[in-house]
């Protein structure tokens, strides 16, 4: 019986560990076109790949949860042109970000640049997700609680009653898959 | 004369509401059969009037009445027949009125269905039902009209004012036929598509649907019959209003990724989010629920959720409509936010005070003990935790945190698809994990001994295909774990119908067919459930497909130039041309083609329609080229966004490449399928011989005892 | 209570049987409730709030021009000053430019101040705006839109007109594009010459 507790509780512990896990790799980078035109000086050969890569991160600063890379306002075609220019010019990505952003607000960006509000983005699905786990835990342990507290008293503290439930490996697979199949019916 | 029979009709369709909360609550008090009977005729009157309402507005939109305001602004004398037919929902207003008559609809259904069976709980579940009605009547008539019409009032000798009425006003005269039609706007090119028609009315329906069970529950907390009564009551409508609402989302997603034209399908935007927090909440429901049909456990969760459902449906629909949040779906500005905030937050509040109330009272008690960690209770206990945890999170990162942030931070922020995409995918793979896992545990304890060897099929299966998906070249670690535990959850379920055919072939020596037809129909629940879960394994692939190995591409060529997409991929600019339609638009056409390896697979013709708007300018429309396989979609957009080149000598191409996406399409159908297994209603039976069947309990083989 | 063998077994009912009332649990549940529901209320009231209008404080702000110059608003008591808020990327923008330049020419020495203000804009494009339609009064950039903000603007061009209380005068909060006619109007009256109206 404790067994199992600590299975389940170790399967909570696998479980949370792969949250870490698919949170930090990012995706794979779809194979782009290898110019990504860092180094040169002339805007017309930036790509336009090039352009919607720092865009894709961005937001239209007027139209509202619009990305920068497919916006069709005015604005927006001058900002990915303002983008191209500063590729050309040799300015990374981050820095193109930057730029934005000190200018225009966080709003800009999909993930906002400034340390404190990513904190304050991100904290509250952590908190959330913890609060519902702590929550779920809990409960388990109320009726845990309740269910030994019962069942002693009905049968004395030596006995374990949940044996009784162990399935019977001697039977056959299928009959016990069936057995259990149609007792599920029945409820 | 349309506009006053409208508003008549509707006028009288609240009064039938407000009677029926009376006559409902005044006769369960004294107990009077009749009076509850007259206010279950009055809430079930309530729909052939707003049927009339509904269809004098739709009258009004196909005879081209322009003097109604709402006519004038969603179609003109350009607009074709089918969608002036579908303008009835096309803007706030006409959506407005006619989600009270799908709230009519489903109400009256589900008084005529249930009267029999569950009387006791009719007189607060008809007050409730019509008391949420009544809410939306009062905006259908007070706040937002669709019948309004404009007039020509005398203002003085030789000046006439123009007013806004529903009724005609004194002196009042109705403006010059061709001058209105002359100022009629039409309707906005992207809403001519088939997704668009149809995902408002799906989404719709499943918001509304979810109303019934939300009523039973809370007419369960106020007269205290808090057995399993009122879910049993609801099971269908819950299937249905979920199955509706699924559907609504897909469609959303399908309208998206065919006409919006940036080759993806969900943008994470507040009001896609707004209708999904339903659908998260509703889905843990959905399951929470049968371990208190089961076990008699988790009463006061179920409560917490359904109510969670139903004022995140209300939600939903408030943040839609009102502007809480700015974002690409916003309607115009309207009047509309405060009243729907306050029935938002007062029948938030007051359901959840019920729920406590009952709770504090020791009514909502469990019946069964708990008797195992690794049991069937604890896997569902679980799957809600991840789908609050996920409706919380999303809740968070469009509405709470940018507006706490705006309120108390001063300062702006977007989180867009970069912020949903880190914070989901953990939540979403410890989903499908338990999908896996879930199906195998029993109800009350199950040894490891027995889940263990029911997993070791799937288990094997999953590492073969685990195998295979590197061997051909996907070592994306995000990608494989995601395919492993979407597959592993996919496996499950095939081989759990798979031992259920196979114990039937040889426990009885029916052939696999006859099994496998059998173990649906006796079970149609659970195995429905089994396809269900197929659904979204199936949806799963195609979204982690598309989502991880996207390609996209931009360029603009000469004619006659080659763009290499990828190691695989070319696309060749072949032709241009410049037609006109038949209405009027023009339509910038080029001919481009898909070479793969060197052969040439197809010809596509991704175009710009350009239609000439009511002040002649032109509205730009872009419509991709795609070939669809299942392996991927290839996706050709022409010019641009917007700053692209589009000519014969040079074109700019976006091209993207999107694996597997086809199955989420296809994973929607066979979500669909299953739901209506599930909810598929099992032959009724006499209740003798009901009976007889329940009386003994080795008389399980007869599946029919289970509802 | 059930009794077996004389031991007394509780029931679950018995477990929990609440003597009524709130437990801390039920509490904080209900805040959290109402807390969240306050949030979002405040929320639709911050989106519906409206701009400034005539009779009220102009909301004070300090910018640096792109001459350079520090530009308070408070400090401009005395004149009547014109707070015009433009981007470079807008079209009726570009019909009005003219008008405010002619204004900024005919009443420059008789206190009246023209102040324009960009809004979401990139600095070399409003410079270009500027430079072809010649315009000679300050402008100033607004970075991160906080004084937008301020000013709750929904769109440009938006045009305020100050007077020299600090307070919006009497028909001077234009949220449209507004023509050289309109703004004289409202300037000669303020300037207590008696106009056509």
């Amino acid at each position: 019986m404790k067994m199992r507790r600590y299975l389940f509780i170790g399967l909570i512990v696998l479980l949370l560990g792969l949250v870490p896990l698919s949170a930090q790799q990012e995706p794979a980078d779809p194979p782009t076109n290898p110019e990504t035109a860092a180094s040169t000086t002339d805007s017309a050969a930036v790509s336009d790949d090039a352009v919607n890569e720092v865009a894709s991160r961005m937001y239209c600063p007027i139209c509202e949860m619009e990305p920068l890379h497919t916006c069709r306002a005015q604005t927006c075609i001058d900002w990915r042109q303002v983008i191209r220019e500063q590729l050309a010019a040799g300015q990374t990505e981050d820095e193109i970000i930057t730029y934005f952003v000190n200018n225009y607000g966080d709003r800009v960006v999909g993930i906002p640049a400034d340390d404190g509000l990513r904190l304050f983005s991100f904290a509250g699905p952590l908190v959330m997700s913890i609060v519902a786990l702590v929550f779920a835990f809990f409960t388990f342990q109320s009726w845990q609680r309740r269910n030994e507290l019962v069942v002693q008293s009905a049968t004395g503290p030596t006995e374990d009653v949940h044996d009784n439930k162990t399935s019977n490996t001697t039977n056959d697979a299928d009959t016990d898959y069936r057995n259990r199949l149609e007792s599920d019916l029945l409820h | 004369m349309l506009a006053e029979i409208g508003f008549a009709s509707t006028s009288l369709s609240l009064i039938a509401a407000l009677y029926a909360i009376g006559a409902a609550l005044i006769g369960g008090r004294i107990h009077s059969d009749r009076l509850i009977l007259s206010a279950r005729n009055a809430a079930i009157a309530t729909f052939p009037l707003l049927l009339i309402a509904c269809g004098m507005l739709l009258i009004a939109l196909i005879t081209e009445q322009y003097q109604i305001n709402y006519v004038r602004n969603t179609t003109d004398p350009s607009t074709p027949m089918f969608y002036r037919v579908t303008a009835l929902w096309g803007a706030q207003r006409g959506s407005l009125l006619f989600w009270s008559l799908t709230m009519s609809i489903f109400t009256a259904a589900a008084l005529l269905i249930s009267w029999k069976n569950d009387r006791r709980l009719m007189p607060y579940v008809i007050a409730y039902m019509m008391a949420a009605l009544a809410f939306f009547l009062y905006l259908n008539l007070f706040v937002e009209n669709p019948f309004e019409r404009v007039w020509l009032q005398p203002n003085g000798p030789n000046d006439n004012a123009v007013v806004d009425s529903v009724l005609i006003p004194p002196n009042a005269s109705a403006p010059a036929a061709d001058l209105l039609a002359a100022d009629a706007s039409g309707l906005n090119p992207l809403l001519r598509h088939f997704g668009m028609i149809i995902h408002p009315p799906m989404l719709y329906l499943g918001f509304v649907g979810f109303l019934i069970p939300f009523a039973f529950a809370m007419a369960a907390l106020a007269s205290g019959d808090l057995s399993t009564n009122w879910i049993k009551a609801t099971r269908r409508w819950t299937l249905v209003a979920w199955l509706f609402l699924s559907l609504g989302l897909i469609l959303g997603g399908r309208w998206a990724y065919d006409v919006l034209g940036w080759g993806g399908y969900w943008g994470w935007d507040p009001v896609e989010n707004a209708a999904f927090l339903p659908w998260l909440v509703g889905t843990a429901y959905l399951h929470s629920v049968l371990i208190q049909e089961k076990r008699g456990m988790l009463k006061v969760w179920n409560m917490f959720l359904i109510v969670g459902t139903f004022s995140a449906v209300i939600f939903g629909t408030f943040a839609t409509r009102s502007g809480l949040i700015e974002s690409v779906h916003s309607f115009a500005e309207s009047e509309i936010g405060t009243p729907m905030f306050l029935f938002w937050g007062s029948i938030t509040f007051v359901s959840v005070a019920m729920v406590v109330w009952r709770w504090r009272q020791g009514l909502l008690q469990d019946e069964h003990h708990f008797t195992g960690w690794l049991s069937r209770e604890s896997m569902f206990v679980l799957n809600n935790v991840i789908f609050v945890a996920l409706t919380l999170a999303i809740f968070w990162g469009s509405f709470g945190a940018p507006i706490l942030s705006e309120l108390y931070l001063e300062e702006d922020i977007t989180l867009g698809v970069d912020y949903f995409m880190r914070v989901t995918p953990p939540l979403f793979l410890v989903m499908y994990i338990l999908m896996g896992v879930a199906p195998i545990t029993a109800w009350g304890a199950t040894s490891i001994n027995r889940m263990g060897r029911s997993l070791l099929v799937p288990l094997a299966a999953t590492i073969l295909t685990v195998i295979a998906i590197v061997a051909t070249g996907t070592t994306t670690p995000v990608a494989v774990v995601g395919y492993a535990a979407v597959a592993m959850a996919g496996y499950v379920a095939l081989f759990e119908i798979y031992r259920g055919t196979a114990a039937r072939v040889r426990a009885r020596n029916e052939n696999p067919l006859q099994a496998l037809v059998a173990l649906f129909t006796r079970n149609r629940r659970r195995y429905g459930g089994y396809i269900v879960h197929l659904g979204i394994v199936v949806i799963g692939l195609g979204v982690i497909g598309s989502t991880v190995f996207q390609v996209e591409r931009q360029e603009t060529v000469d004619v006659g130039d080659v763009i290499q997409v990828n190691d695989e991929y070319q696309l060749r600019y072949d032709n241009f041309v410049v037609q006109q339609a038949t209405d009027g638009r023009f339509i910038d056409r080029a001919y481009v083609t898909i070479i793969r390896n060197g052969e040439e697979i197809r010809q596509l013709e991704p175009r710009i329609d350009r239609f000439v708007q009511s002040d002649n300018t032109l509205m730009p429309m872009t419509i991709a080229g795609a070939h669809s396989t299942i392996e991927n979609d290839f996706y050709v957009l022409l010019g641009g966004a917007g700053d692209g080149e589009v000519g014969y000598n040079r074109a700019t191409f976006t091209i993207y490449i999107n694996p597997l996406v086809n199955l989420v399409w296809w994973g929607g159908l066979i979500l669909i399928l299953g739901t209506f297994i599930s909810a598929w209603p099992n032959e009724t039976r006499s209740a003798t011989a009901r009976a007889r069947t329940t009386a003994t309990p080795k008389m399980g083989k007869r599946a029919g005892a289970m509802t | 209570m059930t009794k077996i063998d004389g031991i007394d077994i509780p029931n679950s009912e018995d477990q929990t049987k609440n003597r009524g009332g709130l437990d801390l649990g039920s509490i904080v549940l209900l805040i959290g409730i109402l807390a969240v529901i306050g949030v979002v209320g405040l929320q639709l009231v911050r989106q519906n709030e409206s701009q400034p209008v005539a009779g009220s404080n102009a909301p004070n702000f300090t910018v640096t021009t792109f001459d350079g110059q520090e530009f308070t608003l408070a400090e401009q008591e005395g004149n009547i000053v014109i707070v015009n808020f433009w981007g470079s990327w807008c079209a009726p923008c570009r019909d009005e430019a003219p008008a405010l330049q002619a204004i900024h020419e005919q009443y420059q020495d008789q206190g009246v101040i023209m102040f324009g203000i960009t809004h979401i804009d990139e600095e070399a494009a409003s410079l270009e705006f500027m430079e072809e339609f010649g315009i000679t009064y300050p402008n100033a950039p607004d970075p991160r839109s906080v004084i937008s903000d301020r000013y709750n603007i929904k769109g440009v061009p938006e045009t305020f007109v100050v007077g020299r209380d600090g307070e919006i005068v009497e028909g001077g909060a234009f949220l449209m594009p507004v023509s050289e006619e309109q703004l004289v109007e409202v300037i000669e009256r303020e300037l207590g010459i008696e106009g056509a109206s």
